[in-house]
């Protein structure tokens, strides 16, 4: 995703952020629409901004917003340059001290501004899996043989996600007894999750997940490999082909293309350590490695719709904010649950 | 046993009209090769992020508009905010 290699690289705009603002990452698609004073505070902000009122191409809000506590709008654009990111930065800053020099200074921040606890709309709750497995997700594209008919346009191209299992759902990785060669094949829940949510071409940009009937062939077991006092070791392994055919974009905006087809085609290998006295997987080093083809309307693949090597690492995530990112995926999906008990 | 859905609908890919790219694309049954274990983990560190693609991570992001909201009023600094369509800290 470009700006994060692009503006967020720069040492400056690193530097501002950290020092003179509070810096803040979110998803703007619920802010948008959600029904609560989270979702109208930052509507007040966005209309006072870049897309303020627009509705065509899109009615997205995107981009990057400098304002008060108390949502006065300092400066805002929508950019992956770096110098105009400090130059936006720059302005708001110069917008900020001099609001704090007039007269209604109390609107700027202080305990004036401080917001009070808010409903949150039931749509948008925080599924964050507390004492369960938060693993982080890295997406590559991996070496062409120079006999590929496409060039590796872009190397550098890379994404992140993040997978969620709650803590009831952590023993279904094992078998029910933990013995040096045991196997048992993960169930549908699990193998789910990871096929249609996890095993997807992201690498160039964001791509829709797999319908329950584009995953054409799932199978994905673990095996005791060693038990010492309480940690277990487990050697994962699998195989899935995820396909589609169809018609849709395969550039933002544009027109529809019949006959158009979306795959990838891989096989697991995990190295997990589990601990039966915390509950909680030490180590899961699980990799993905195969071919996808294809594009999607926001995946950037339009000149690059052959198979060609992409590889998916997951890790065990840190105890940082960033690292209660959720998961891409709409999460009433993700975690399966039935119509009947989803908020409207 | 395979670990599948209900009914995956599995299509031949002959019995599939369409353009020559899609005949060619759609696969009957997995054809990836299994991963080599001595190959494991040179693999995964040649997919994870190498310190030079995560500079952006070095910022010390907040992940909730209205917790913002409040260290901004207690520290009485300005809010920056990235918004996306899609979670610019995990997958856009």
């Amino acid at each position: 995703m470009a700006s994060r290699a692009l503006a967020f690289a720069d040492p400056e705009v690193i530097r501002l952020a950290t020092e003179a603002f509070i810096p803040v990452a979110e998803n703007c698609s619920p802010l948008q629409t959600q029904r609560d004073a989270k979702g109208e505070f930052f509507r007040l902000v966005a209309e006072q901004g870049h897309y303020g009122g627009r509705t065509v191409p899109s009615a997205t809000r995107q981009g990057q917003y400098a304002f008060t506590a108390g949502g006065h709008l300092l400066a805002s654009i929508n950019t992956r340059e770096a110098d105009k990111m400090r130059a936006m930065m720059a302005q708001a800053l110069e917008r900020w001290r001099s609001l704090r020099r007039g007269s209604d200074a109390s609107s700027v921040g202080g305990t004036d501004a401080v917001p009070a606890p808010y409903e949150r709309d039931p749509r948008y709750p925080s599924f964050y899996p507390e004492d369960g497995l938060v693993l982080k997700q890295t997406m590559r594209d991996l070496p062409r043989p120079a006999s590929h008919p496409i060039p590796q346009a872009r190397p550098d191209a890379i994404n992140f996600d993040y997978a969620w299992f709650t803590k009831a759902e952590m023993p279904l990785f094992l078998p029910s007894v933990p013995r040096r060669g045991e196997r048992v094949d993960l169930p549908w829940p699990i193998v789910r999750r990871l096929a249609r949510f996890h095993l997807l071409d992201s690498v160039r940009g964001e791509t829709p997940p797999w319908r329950e009937d584009h995953v054409r062939h799932a199978r994905i077991s673990v095996e005791v490999t060693a038990v010492e006092d309480t940690r277990v070791y487990l050697r994962l392994e699998g195989a899935v082909l995820n396909q589609q055919e169809g018609a849709w974009a395969i550039r933002p905006f544009r027109q529809k293309w019949d006959g158009l087809a979306r795959g990838y085609d891989c096989r697991l290998l995990g190295d997990l350590v589990y601990d039966t006295k915390s509950q909680q997987f030490e180590r899961f080093d699980l990799l993905a490695v195969g071919e996808r083809w294809g594009g999607t309307e926001h995946n950037a693949r339009q000149e690059d719709l052959l198979p060609a090597p992409m590889g998916i690492a997951f890790e065990r995530a840190g105890n940082t904010p960033v690292d209660r990112t959720p998961p891409h995926a709409n999460l009433w999906d993700y975690f399966d649950i039935p119509a009947e008990r989803r908020p409207r | 046993m395979s670990t599948t859905p209900a009914s995956p609908g599995t299509a031949p890919a002959t019995q599939v009209a369409g353009s020559e790219l899609l005949r060619v694309l759609l696969r009957e049954a997995p054809q990836a090769p299994a991963i080599d274990p001595a190959r494991f983990r040179a693999t995964l560190d040649l997919i994870r992020a190498k310190p030079e693609e995560q500079r952006w991570a070095t910022i010390p992001w907040q992940t909730d508009l209205w917790e913002a909201r409040k260290l901004a009023a207690d520290e009485n600094k300005p809010i920056f905010l990235w918004a996306m369509n899609g979670n610019p800290l995990g997958c856009v």
